[in-house]
């Protein structure tokens, strides 16, 4: 079992990825929005963060990279999650430190292989 | 007479500032009613969200009062756009049961573009249940419409809707091609077989688009098709097809891009520099 951090500030797709972790048997933590996220991330120290691009207050590029700034995330991976598909931001998010990108519309399925995936590493 | 003018003004002053209260009160009762409609609009889908999530998981065994129902088929039809794959097999095998599918095509013949652009946003994660549908909003004589058409095969990934939403960059009701080249990256097709007959397009432009999407998509099987443009007499087609074998990165390619007639154009010399690149690798 890990420790799951969520930042999405859509509630349905929040309360989604939140249902399929859990029945995977994580830990799950919310926040809507970037500032909480970092708050969140400081406080728990997860083992994975998934992120949302577009939130208000700071958005996930800039939580990403302020979390690969930081020593005591070292071991946290970070899955981007956004409907940003363009070559160029997935660019962007990889150089900002994240570890894999997922765009919306996205298969909980694969999320889940994903996380998985990253988890194991 | 001069005592009845300063009564006559008093009294269409006092009316004025009577109608102007009326005004204003009703503004703000109409804003306190909208603002409760949300908070129980709110409420009502903070309730039905997990009930999205049963129908993901695939119970769909619940009884709700009518608007309840109606806000659990708003919810699942956002909910669809957001998700591909099994989950969103499950909603629209639901939102089918629902008769959803049924109302939106009927609002998507409204002589209001506002309505027919509602139902077609709604409908969009099940465009592929009714393609012949879609297909005729791609001519939809409201420009804003068409390019919500243009949207939803993005969001449907509908194959069989590919090659008219290609098409639709050409006629009298053209969607612009960024819009239609956003809704094919979007849809992610990841064989050339999507792409139908607009790979051998009579029209230039159309042609040139398909080949050049199927480059940027990586579609490897497509090759041989976005090759066989380099022989085409448009310009147009023949760029589409340098950008796509570079971007395809193939040495395969070098023997297409070799039979080029000698010539001076832009291409030829394009053509040789990537001949170099693809065998140095």
């Amino acid at each position: 079992m890990a420790v799951v951090l969520i930042v999405e500030d859509d509630e349905d797709v929040r309360a989604l990825v939140v249902h399929r972790l859990k029945q995977a048997g994580h830990e799950v933590l919310t926040e809507a929005d970037g500032e909480a996220g970092l708050g969140a991330a400081r406080a728990a120290i997860p083992d994975l963060v998934i992120l949302d691009w577009m939130m208000p207050r700071r958005n996930g590029l800039e939580v990403c990279f302020e979390l690969r700034s930081d020593p005591q995330f070292v071991n946290t991976r970070i899955l981007m999650l956004t409907a940003k598909a363009q070559e160029q931001d997935i660019e962007r998010a990889l150089a900002a430190g994240a570890d894999d990108y997922v765009v919306k519309p996205f298969s909980s399925r694969e999320l889940l292989a994903r996380a998985a995936a990253l988890l194991s590493r | 007479m001069i005592q009845t003018i300063p009564g006559l003004s008093s009294a269409l002053l006092l009316a004025a500032a009577v109608v102007c209260g009326l005004l204003a009160l009703a503004v703000v009762i109409r804003r306190m009613v909208r603002t409760e409609f949300s908070r129980r609009e709110e409420l009502r889908r903070s309730r039905v969200r997990p009930l999205v999530l049963d129908i993901l998981d695939g119970d769909t065994s619940f009884d709700l009062s009518r608007r309840d129902l109606a806000a659990l088929v708003l919810l699942a039809s956002e909910t669809a756009g957001y998700v591909r794959g099994d989950d969103r097999s499950a909603l629209t095998s639901w939102l089918t049961t629902q008769q959803f599918a049924r109302t939106c095509l009927k609002k998507m013949k409204s002589p209001f573009a506002l309505t027919r652009a509602r139902a077609l946003s709604r409908f969009a994660p099940m465009a592929h249940l009714a393609p012949r549908s879609i297909e005729q909003m791609l001519n939809d004589r409201d420009e804003g419409v068409r390019s919500l058409a243009a949207q939803s095969v993005g969001l449907s990934g509908s194959a069989a809707l590919t090659p008219p939403l290609l098409r639709s960059i050409e006629g009298p009701r053209a969607i612009p091609a960024r819009i239609v080249s956003m809704a094919v990256l979007r849809a992610s097709p990841t064989s050339i077989a999507v792409f139908g007959d607009t790979l051998v397009d009579p029209n230039h432009r159309v042609r040139a688009l398909a080949i050049d999407l199927a480059g940027q998509l990586n579609l490897v099987d497509g090759r041989k098709a976005i090759e066989d443009g380099l022989d085409s007499a448009s310009s147009e087609v023949r760029a589409a097809s340098l950008r796509s074998i570079q971007r395809l990165g193939s040495p395969l390619s070098v023997a297409a891009l070799e039979r080029m007639p000698l010539n001076n154009t832009p291409e030829f010399w394009s053509a040789q520099a990537l001949v170099r690149e693809l065998l140095v690798g």
